[in-house]
């Protein structure tokens, strides 16, 4: 693989505002007040602050590896790996975090065709939709990094209406459902912020991408805003969420978020929720281009005489049967389960560990030197 | 070895060039109108042949002849003083004397079969009278619009752009047909990169012919399977003198109506030359009409479709009455219903296009009120269903550009198709393949879409809405022009900086 990216390649330091922020936001979001609220009910937003917190810090993990990486070549996780691990140990420490992002876009895939199944089409094929959807997905990233982030900016500008959809609820909401304020345990807080892993997840992705940004200094500034911005979105959600339903008829509703849009009403359409559903599908189909990408990019990475082009037919292939194989939402929560834990043990784990191997390797070469 | 017999073969085919020019005379002498005779006079004799069909007569005969026949051309370097002209060619080239007395010039030579020629040129252009715009109309803009000589168009961009600055370059393509092409732009503005590849993708085209500037595109396209247009084509010659003056470069074909303009953006095609002719907020909802109307063309039908074949709930109840009610003797499913009327009304855009003009309107109004009404009183179509369709008919055409425009009404078959297959989620995925497909392709080597993706915020400006001209102080940035600034921003800010009075003052 070439050592630097071509400037023709690569895209703008507002990418990485972007593409961390369409990774975050996604089928989670309509799921995710009724989990977290189990353990800390009304108090939940702090939870959510918490962890938007936490992912701040682990942005600043990723952006520190980054760019301690860049003087040694490429900026990105596999180089990281090879170059403090050596080739062996390496590829397995590659195979392992690449594993967590086929999970993802297997899981952001299964999940829309769960929410689609719930909805919309009760008896869609799940093989010809994910066919589909996976053709689209082939197309674009044989455009390259360019269309992807390109899809990425259009994902969220179509996103952008969805958000404004849950303001009209602000009328119907009771905030006097958030007191009484900060009564629950450190240790019920710690669990909801656990829970709530799996939202934030998503902009670790930068560490496979970052090469492909041009600009870093720009660039690390629209990473952090982008996490915040994700902060503020879930923690507003959050806290509508809260106040709309109360604590009883949030632990029973799975997707309170469709709750939300199936109160509003406009007078030449009904049903909005619908609608938003189908624009969901452009919260889905960024995931799954850049998880292929990824994986693509890993595979060419291990053996560089497979090109990429090729490689991705296989692993769309893979995602396919992936969803496929996941045939009820018993098995969707599991993954989801499986998800946040592999994902946990990435972020607040192993992140922190390899910056540590990373600086222990700095000392040693320097000693070394000297 | 059989396609190296058959390689050899085609290349002894009927193009094959004449090898010295005894051999192009032989060729030309067979036709009627190759004139070739030997003069003598009293002071010279020369050979002189040209074509009498793509010459000037009128001018050889009265001023040409009279001048070599004179008595003060003694040899032929006399002819040069002696004779009215303004431009003597003198040559040894065989491929410039080929194309020359093609293209209407009068050549001299010494003796029958010399090499060395003299060529003076007295081209007669048969051209159309500069007539008004045909298909871009404009209310309030120029009338006029390109015809279908190359000297004409050019006149009619130059008189627009008086500075020395603006260079047509011209080259010939087409094995055969060797159509003059000119590529203008304004040195200084246009971008060098744009300016390269245009001129390479133009000389690096293998073809036999080029017949009009529309082919041209396909032709140079940097998409050539792609539904959308990627070079807008005009026959405004504002238009383009506008779009020279941003920095883009404009291709003019000899004997077509059209210039193409390159590189061009989508949002370009949805713009008209009235826009800059009103004030900013009618030209700005003007143009959200426009693309309100091409996203109402293209996937309200298959919204029906999609509605009433899967989400009914999606209905309000009131108007859900009056659906069931039209549709109640409808015998057959919405995605039956809604092909048949589309295809009708392709049908009579189709027939309309190709008749002429009287019989195209009647063909029309037959089309759209008999057939119309009959099939919703006969109870093959309902009546919802057809104003629906009318009303994206006519919503596809508002777009300024003919070529988009076709590609809009084309382009809701699949959304059709796809809203039967998956309903709206099928919507969804069609206008997510169509949208990837736009931000995949580029115009140029520039992103087509451009002020989205790449975002560019300062190119909003002449995109979806127009902003007053003051706010138009800079060029696009995708062009990259080499001058960025329309006027200078500098004097424009000392001037906004200066005190304005208070009320009353």
């Amino acid at each position: 693989m070439n050592d630097k990216i071509k400037p023709a390649h690569q895209v703008g330091p507002v990418s990485a505002f972007f593409i961390p922020q369409v990774m975050q936001i996604g089928i989670g979001y309509l799921s995710f007040q009724q989990i977290i609220t189990k353990y800390s009910q009304q108090d939940a937003w702090l939870a959510s602050l918490i962890s938007g917190a936490l992912s701040l810090g682990i942005l600043w993990v990723v952006l520190r590896l980054l760019e301690n990486e860049r003087q040694f070549g490429m900026p990105d996780l596999f180089s990281i790996h090879t170059r403090i691990f050596g080739r062996r140990i390496g590829t397995i420490l590659n195979l392992f975090t690449v594993t967590h992002v086929l999970l993802f876009a297997i899981r952001s895939l299964r999940s829309y065709i769960e929410i689609v199944h719930v909805w919309v089409f009760p008896q869609m094929s799940m093989f010809l939709f994910s066919l589909i959807f996976c053709l689209i997905a082939w197309y674009i990233v044989s455009g390259g990094m360019r269309t992807i982030a390109g899809v990425c900016l259009l994902s969220f500008i179509y996103l952008v209406p969805l958000s404004i959809l849950t303001l009209f609820i602000v009328p119907h909401a009771q905030f006097e459902n958030l007191l009484p304020l900060i009564d629950h345990s450190p240790a019920a807080l710690l669990k909801s912020c656990y829970e709530l892993t799996h939202v934030y997840l998503g902009f670790e992705l930068l560490l496979y991408v970052y090469p492909f940004i041009s600009n870093p200094r720009e660039a690390r500034k629209w990473a952090f805003r982008s996490a915040l911005t994700t902060v503020y979105f879930y923690t507003t959600t959050l806290i509508l969420a809260i106040a709309y339903f109360s604590q009883g008829e949030l632990q029973n509703t799975i997707w309170p978020t469709v709750a939300y849009w199936k109160s509003v009403r406009f007078p030449l359409v009904e049903h909005i929720d619908i609608i938003a559903i189908v624009l969901l599908l452009w919260a889905t189909i960024p995931k799954v281009c850049l998880c292929s990408w990824i994986i693509a990019r890993a595979v060419k990475f291990t053996v560089p005489k497979i090109k990429m082009k090729y490689s991705l037919i296989v692993i769309l292939a893979l995602f396919i049967a992936g969803t496929t194989m996941i045939r009820t939402g018993l098995l969707v929560k599991q993954l989801n389960v499986a998800y946040t834990r592999y994902g946990a043990l990435i972020i607040y784990i192993y992140l922190p560990i390899l910056l540590f191997c990373q600086w222990i390797k700095k000392k040693r070469g320097r000693s070394a030197a000297s | 070895m059989f396609w190296k017999n058959s390689k050899k073969k085609n290349d002894q085919g009927p193009a094959q060039p004449s090898k010295s020019i005894a051999d192009l005379l032989v060729q030309l002498e067979t036709n009627p109108d190759f004139n070739h005779f030997c003069h003598k006079s009293k002071t010279l004799t020369c050979w002189i042949s040209y074509i009498n069909t793509v010459v000037d007569l009128e001018y050889i005969h009265r001023d040409l002849l009279p001048a070599l026949y004179s008595e003060r051309v003694q040899c032929m370097k006399d002819i040069a003083q002696v004779v009215p002209i303004d431009k003597l060619i003198e040559t040894r080239d065989l491929s410039v004397i080929q194309t020359s007395l093609l293209d209407g010039y009068f050549m001299i030579q010494p003796s029958k079969r010399s090499q060395h020629v003299y060529l003076i040129p007295c081209p007669k252009k048969q051209a159309r009278q500069v007539a008004d715009t045909e298909v871009e109309t404009s209310i309030v803009g120029a009338h006029d619009s390109f015809v279908e000589s190359l000297e004409t168009n050019i006149n009619l961009v130059r008189s627009r752009i008086p500075i020395p600055q603006f260079k047509v370059e011209e080259q010939r393509i087409g094995k055969l047909s060797r159509t003059r092409i000119s590529i203008l732009y304004i040195e200084g503005l246009a971008n060098k990169a744009n300016l390269n590849t245009t001129r390479q993708r133009i000389t690096d085209l293998e073809t036999v012919s080029v017949i009009n500037a529309n082919m041209l595109a396909l032709m140079i396209g940097d998409n050539s399977q792609s539904f959308f247009p990627q070079f807008i084509d005009t026959e405004r010659p504002d238009r383009v003198s506008g779009a020279l003056y941003e920095g883009k470069i404009a291709v003019l074909v000899d004997g077509s109506p059209s210039a193409l303009i390159l590189p061009s953006t989508i949002v370009e095609f949805f713009s008209t030359i009235d826009d800059y002719s009103l004030n900013w907020p009618i030209a700005s909802l003007y143009r959200l009409l426009r693309l309100f109307a091409v996203a109402f063309s293209v996937i309200s039908s298959s919204l029906y479709v999609a509605a009433l074949t899967y989400h009914y709930q999606l209905v309000p109840k009131d108007l859900l009455a009056t659906l069931i009610v039209s549709r109640s003797s409808v015998p057959y499913d919405p995605i039956i219903e809604v092909l048949l009327l589309e295809v009708m009304i392709e049908l009579l855009r189709e027939a309309g296009v190709r008749l002429p003009t009287k019989v195209g309107q009647t063909i029309g109004i037959v089309g759209g009120i008999v057939i119309g009404t009959a099939s919703v009183q006969a109870g093959v179509t309902s009546n919802i269903l057809l104003i629906i369709i009318a009303m994206s008919a006519l919503a596809a055409f508002i777009t300024p550009n003919y070529r988009m425009a076709t590609t809009i009404r084309l382009m809701r078959f699949p959304f059709i198709l796809a809203a039967q297959m998956f309903g709206l989620i099928g919507v969804g995925l069609c206008f997510m393949f169509f949208v990837c497909h736009l931000l995949k392709l580029t115009s140029l080597g520039r992103p087509f879409i451009e002020p989205i993706y790449p975002m560019r915020v300062t190119d909003l400006k002449d995109s979806f809405i127009r902003l007053p001209s003051n706010m138009q102080g800079q060029r696009p940035l995708f062009l990259r022009t080499a001058d960025k600034n329309r006027v200078n921003l500098h004097r424009t800010m000392q001037k906004k900086g200066k005190a304005k009075p208070d009320i009353d003052e």
